[in-house]
Protein backbone atom coordinates (compact mmCIF):
# COMPACT_ATOMS: atom_id res chain seq x y z
CA UNK A 1 0.00 0.00 0.00
CA UNK A 2 1.45 3.36 -1.04
CA UNK A 3 0.87 6.46 1.02
CA UNK A 4 -0.53 9.47 -0.82
CA UNK A 5 1.97 12.13 -1.81
CA UNK A 6 1.03 15.58 -0.52
CA UNK A 7 -0.30 17.28 -3.68
CA UNK A 8 0.86 20.64 -2.39
CA UNK A 9 4.46 19.44 -2.29
CA UNK A 10 4.21 17.29 -5.40
CA UNK A 11 5.07 20.20 -7.64
CA UNK A 12 8.57 21.00 -8.85
CA UNK A 13 8.65 24.65 -7.77
CA UNK A 14 6.87 24.24 -4.43
CA UNK A 15 9.12 21.30 -3.56
CA UNK A 16 12.19 23.35 -4.52
CA UNK A 17 11.02 26.20 -2.27
CA UNK A 18 10.46 23.83 0.65
CA UNK A 19 13.84 22.14 0.06
CA UNK A 20 15.53 25.52 0.23
CA UNK A 21 13.65 26.70 3.29
CA UNK A 22 14.08 23.48 5.27
CA UNK A 23 17.83 24.09 5.50
CA UNK A 24 17.84 27.79 6.41
CA UNK A 25 16.26 29.98 9.09
CA UNK A 26 14.73 32.24 6.46
CA UNK A 27 15.32 33.31 2.87
CA UNK A 28 14.56 36.45 0.89
CA UNK A 29 12.28 36.46 -2.14
CA UNK A 30 15.13 37.40 -4.47
CA UNK A 31 17.30 34.56 -3.14
CA UNK A 32 14.53 31.99 -3.68
CA UNK A 33 13.83 33.40 -7.14
CA UNK A 34 17.49 33.09 -8.13
CA UNK A 35 17.87 29.57 -6.73
CA UNK A 36 14.70 28.20 -8.30
CA UNK A 37 14.87 30.11 -11.58
CA UNK A 38 11.16 30.89 -11.28
CA UNK A 39 9.54 34.05 -12.54
CA UNK A 40 8.50 36.57 -9.88
CA UNK A 41 4.82 36.08 -10.68
CA UNK A 42 4.86 32.29 -10.51
CA UNK A 43 7.02 32.27 -7.38
CA UNK A 44 4.65 34.70 -5.69
CA UNK A 45 1.65 32.47 -6.46
CA UNK A 46 3.37 29.32 -5.19
CA UNK A 47 4.57 31.05 -2.01
CA UNK A 48 1.01 32.16 -1.33
CA UNK A 49 -0.21 28.57 -1.71
CA UNK A 50 2.42 27.28 0.74
CA UNK A 51 1.63 30.11 3.12
CA UNK A 52 -2.14 29.48 2.96
CA UNK A 53 -1.49 25.84 3.87
CA UNK A 54 0.54 26.98 6.86
CA UNK A 55 3.73 25.39 5.51
CA UNK A 56 5.69 28.65 5.39
CA UNK A 57 5.49 32.10 6.92
CA UNK A 58 5.91 35.20 4.77
CA UNK A 59 7.08 38.43 6.36
CA UNK A 60 7.07 41.72 4.47
CA UNK A 61 9.29 44.43 5.87
CA UNK A 62 11.12 47.48 4.58
CA UNK A 63 14.80 48.16 4.29
CA UNK A 64 14.75 51.91 3.87
CA UNK A 65 12.29 52.55 1.05
CA UNK A 66 12.69 49.11 -0.47
CA UNK A 67 10.34 46.27 0.46
CA UNK A 68 11.92 43.05 1.63
CA UNK A 69 10.02 39.74 1.64
CA UNK A 70 11.34 36.97 3.84
CA UNK A 71 10.06 33.39 3.93
CA UNK A 72 10.60 30.74 6.57
CA UNK A 73 9.34 27.20 6.98
CA UNK A 74 6.92 26.45 9.82
CA UNK A 75 6.78 23.37 12.07
CA UNK A 76 3.79 22.20 10.04
CA UNK A 77 5.86 22.69 6.89
CA UNK A 78 8.79 20.70 8.24
CA UNK A 79 6.42 17.86 9.20
CA UNK A 80 4.77 17.93 5.76
CA UNK A 81 8.17 17.92 4.04
CA UNK A 82 9.42 14.97 6.13
CA UNK A 83 6.19 13.03 5.51
CA UNK A 84 6.51 13.73 1.78
CA UNK A 85 10.10 12.43 1.71
CA UNK A 86 9.11 9.30 3.68
CA UNK A 87 6.18 8.66 1.36
CA UNK A 88 8.39 9.09 -1.68
CA UNK A 89 10.95 6.67 -0.24
CA UNK A 90 8.19 4.05 -0.06
CA UNK A 91 7.69 4.35 -3.82
CA UNK A 92 11.42 4.10 -4.48
CA UNK A 93 12.15 1.14 -2.19
CA UNK A 94 9.21 -1.04 -3.20
CA UNK B 1 21.86 60.79 -66.80
CA UNK B 2 20.49 63.94 -65.10
CA UNK B 3 17.64 61.90 -63.59
CA UNK B 4 20.12 59.40 -62.16
CA UNK B 5 22.14 62.24 -60.61
CA UNK B 6 19.01 63.74 -59.02
CA UNK B 7 18.04 60.38 -57.52
CA UNK B 8 21.58 59.92 -56.22
CA UNK B 9 21.59 63.37 -54.56
CA UNK B 10 18.17 62.73 -53.00
CA UNK B 11 19.30 59.38 -51.61
CA UNK B 12 22.49 60.89 -50.24
CA UNK B 13 20.59 63.75 -48.57
CA UNK B 14 18.02 61.46 -46.96
CA UNK B 15 20.73 59.08 -45.71
CA UNK B 16 22.64 61.98 -44.19
CA UNK B 17 19.48 63.23 -42.47
CA UNK B 18 18.70 59.76 -41.12
CA UNK B 19 22.24 59.37 -39.80
CA UNK B 20 21.96 62.49 -37.66
CA UNK B 21 20.78 61.64 -34.11
CA UNK B 22 17.79 63.71 -33.08
CA UNK B 23 18.45 66.06 -30.21
CA UNK B 24 15.73 66.01 -27.55
CA UNK B 25 17.87 67.71 -24.92
CA UNK B 26 15.83 70.94 -25.01
CA UNK B 27 12.60 69.11 -24.23
CA UNK B 28 14.26 66.86 -21.64
CA UNK B 29 15.95 69.76 -19.83
CA UNK B 30 12.69 71.72 -19.73
CA UNK B 31 10.85 68.76 -18.15
CA UNK B 32 13.71 67.97 -15.77
CA UNK B 33 13.86 71.59 -14.63
CA UNK B 34 10.56 70.92 -12.81
CA UNK B 35 12.55 68.70 -10.44
CA UNK B 36 15.20 71.35 -9.91
CA UNK B 37 14.49 72.14 -6.26
CA UNK B 38 15.49 68.58 -5.34
CA UNK B 39 19.11 69.34 -6.26
CA UNK B 40 21.33 69.78 -3.24
CA UNK B 41 22.07 68.07 0.04
CA UNK B 42 19.31 67.12 2.45
CA UNK B 43 19.48 65.81 5.99
CA UNK B 44 16.94 64.56 8.50
CA UNK B 45 15.26 61.40 9.73
CA UNK B 46 13.32 58.51 8.25
CA UNK B 47 10.94 56.42 10.31
CA UNK B 48 10.52 52.94 8.88
CA UNK B 49 7.77 50.54 9.97
CA UNK B 50 9.36 47.25 11.00
CA UNK B 51 7.73 44.06 12.38
CA UNK B 52 8.93 45.12 15.84
CA UNK B 53 7.56 48.65 15.51
CA UNK B 54 8.68 51.98 14.02
CA UNK B 55 12.42 52.54 13.71
CA UNK B 56 13.95 55.97 13.12
CA UNK B 57 17.24 56.34 11.26
CA UNK B 58 19.28 59.34 10.16
CA UNK B 59 18.76 59.98 6.48
CA UNK B 60 20.66 62.03 3.91
CA UNK B 61 19.93 62.62 0.25
CA UNK B 62 22.57 63.93 -2.13
CA UNK B 63 21.09 65.07 -5.42
CA UNK B 64 22.90 66.40 -8.44
CA UNK B 65 22.51 66.88 -12.16
CA UNK B 66 24.31 64.75 -14.71
CA UNK B 67 24.62 64.98 -18.50
CA UNK B 68 24.06 68.73 -18.57
CA UNK B 69 20.80 68.58 -16.54
CA UNK B 70 19.27 65.75 -18.57
CA UNK B 71 19.60 63.20 -15.75
CA UNK B 72 19.06 63.63 -12.03
CA UNK B 73 21.21 61.48 -9.76
CA UNK B 74 19.79 60.79 -6.29
CA UNK B 75 21.78 59.05 -3.59
CA UNK B 76 20.04 58.26 -0.33
CA UNK B 77 21.79 56.95 2.76
CA UNK B 78 20.26 55.76 6.01
CA UNK B 79 22.59 55.55 9.00
CA UNK B 80 22.21 54.06 12.45
CA UNK B 81 24.80 54.93 15.09
CA UNK B 82 27.07 56.28 12.36
CA UNK B 83 26.89 53.11 10.26
CA UNK B 84 25.21 53.15 6.83
CA UNK B 85 22.48 50.53 6.90
CA UNK B 86 20.72 51.62 3.74
CA UNK B 87 22.21 53.06 0.58
CA UNK B 88 20.41 53.53 -2.71
CA UNK B 89 21.04 55.40 -5.91
CA UNK B 90 18.38 56.47 -8.36
CA UNK B 91 18.54 57.98 -11.84
CA UNK B 92 15.63 60.05 -13.10
CA UNK B 93 15.24 61.27 -16.66
CA UNK B 94 12.51 62.39 -19.01
CA UNK B 95 11.93 59.99 -21.88
CA UNK B 96 11.02 61.97 -25.01
CA UNK B 97 9.56 58.90 -26.73
CA UNK B 98 6.98 58.01 -24.05
CA UNK B 99 6.74 61.59 -22.72
CA UNK B 100 7.14 60.18 -19.22
CA UNK B 101 9.71 60.32 -16.49
CA UNK B 102 11.84 57.22 -15.99
CA UNK B 103 13.03 56.28 -12.53
CA UNK B 104 15.51 53.48 -11.92
CA UNK B 105 16.94 52.75 -8.50
CA UNK B 106 19.95 50.69 -7.52
CA UNK B 107 20.67 49.14 -4.14
CA UNK B 108 24.15 48.50 -2.80
CA UNK B 109 23.11 44.86 -2.50
CA UNK B 110 23.07 44.77 -6.32
CA UNK B 111 19.37 44.82 -7.13
CA UNK B 112 17.68 47.35 -9.40
CA UNK B 113 14.09 48.52 -9.58
CA UNK B 114 12.25 50.35 -12.34
CA UNK B 115 9.64 52.68 -10.92
CA UNK B 116 7.14 55.16 -12.27
CA UNK B 117 7.65 58.82 -11.43
CA UNK B 118 5.17 61.61 -11.96
CA UNK B 119 4.67 65.23 -11.04
CA UNK B 120 1.41 65.76 -9.16
CA UNK B 121 1.79 69.52 -8.89
CA UNK B 122 4.64 72.00 -8.44
CA UNK B 123 7.19 70.44 -6.05
CA UNK B 124 4.93 67.48 -5.36
CA UNK B 125 5.94 64.14 -6.84
CA UNK B 126 4.90 60.51 -6.68
CA UNK B 127 6.96 57.44 -7.47
CA UNK B 128 6.34 53.77 -6.90
CA UNK B 129 6.43 50.26 -8.28
CA UNK B 130 4.90 46.80 -8.10
CA UNK B 131 6.69 44.50 -5.65
CA UNK B 132 7.77 41.28 -7.42
CA UNK B 133 6.56 39.18 -4.47
CA UNK B 134 3.17 40.88 -4.56
CA UNK B 135 1.71 44.25 -3.61
CA UNK B 136 2.66 47.79 -4.48
CA UNK B 137 4.49 50.69 -2.90
CA UNK B 138 4.13 54.39 -3.58
CA UNK B 139 6.01 57.40 -2.26
CA UNK B 140 4.69 60.96 -2.17
CA UNK B 141 7.30 63.70 -1.99
CA UNK B 142 6.34 67.23 -0.99
CA UNK B 143 8.98 69.95 -1.17
CA UNK B 144 8.57 73.34 0.48
CA UNK B 145 11.08 75.84 -0.97
CA UNK B 146 10.13 78.44 1.67
CA UNK B 147 10.70 76.18 4.67
CA UNK B 148 13.41 74.29 2.72
CA UNK B 149 11.82 70.98 3.69
CA UNK B 150 11.29 67.59 2.03
CA UNK B 151 8.46 65.46 3.36
CA UNK B 152 8.04 61.96 1.96
CA UNK B 153 5.39 59.42 2.84
CA UNK B 154 5.77 55.83 1.71
CA UNK B 155 2.81 53.47 1.64
CA UNK B 156 2.43 49.76 0.97
CA UNK B 157 -0.63 48.06 -0.43
CA UNK B 158 -1.16 44.30 -0.70
CA UNK B 159 -4.06 44.73 -3.13
CA UNK B 160 -4.04 48.27 -4.53
CA UNK B 161 -7.02 49.20 -2.35
CA UNK B 162 -5.75 49.21 1.24
CA UNK B 163 -2.67 51.36 1.89
CA UNK B 164 -0.46 51.22 4.99
CA UNK B 165 2.31 53.59 5.97
CA UNK B 166 5.76 52.06 5.43
CA UNK B 167 8.09 55.03 5.81
CA UNK B 168 7.93 58.70 6.66
CA UNK B 169 10.85 61.00 5.93
CA UNK B 170 11.46 64.56 7.06
CA UNK B 171 14.48 66.34 5.63
CA UNK B 172 15.85 69.88 5.61
CA UNK B 173 17.91 71.34 2.79
CA UNK B 174 21.46 72.17 3.89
Amino acid sequence: MFNDLDPLLHSQLRLAIMSLLVSVDSAGFTFIKEKTGATAGNLSVQLDKLSSAGYIGIKKSFKGKMPHTTCSITKKGIKAFEDYVKALQQYIHK
Amino acid sequence: MIMRAVVYILLLTSTTLLAQPRDFSGLCKAEMKKLGYLVGDWKGTATVQTPSGPKTVNQTEHIQWALDSVVLVIEGTGTEQGRATFNALALVNFDPASKQYKFRSYLKEGTTTDAYFKILEENKFEWGFDIPSGGQVKYMITLDPVKKTWYELGEYSPDGARWMKSIEMNLVKL
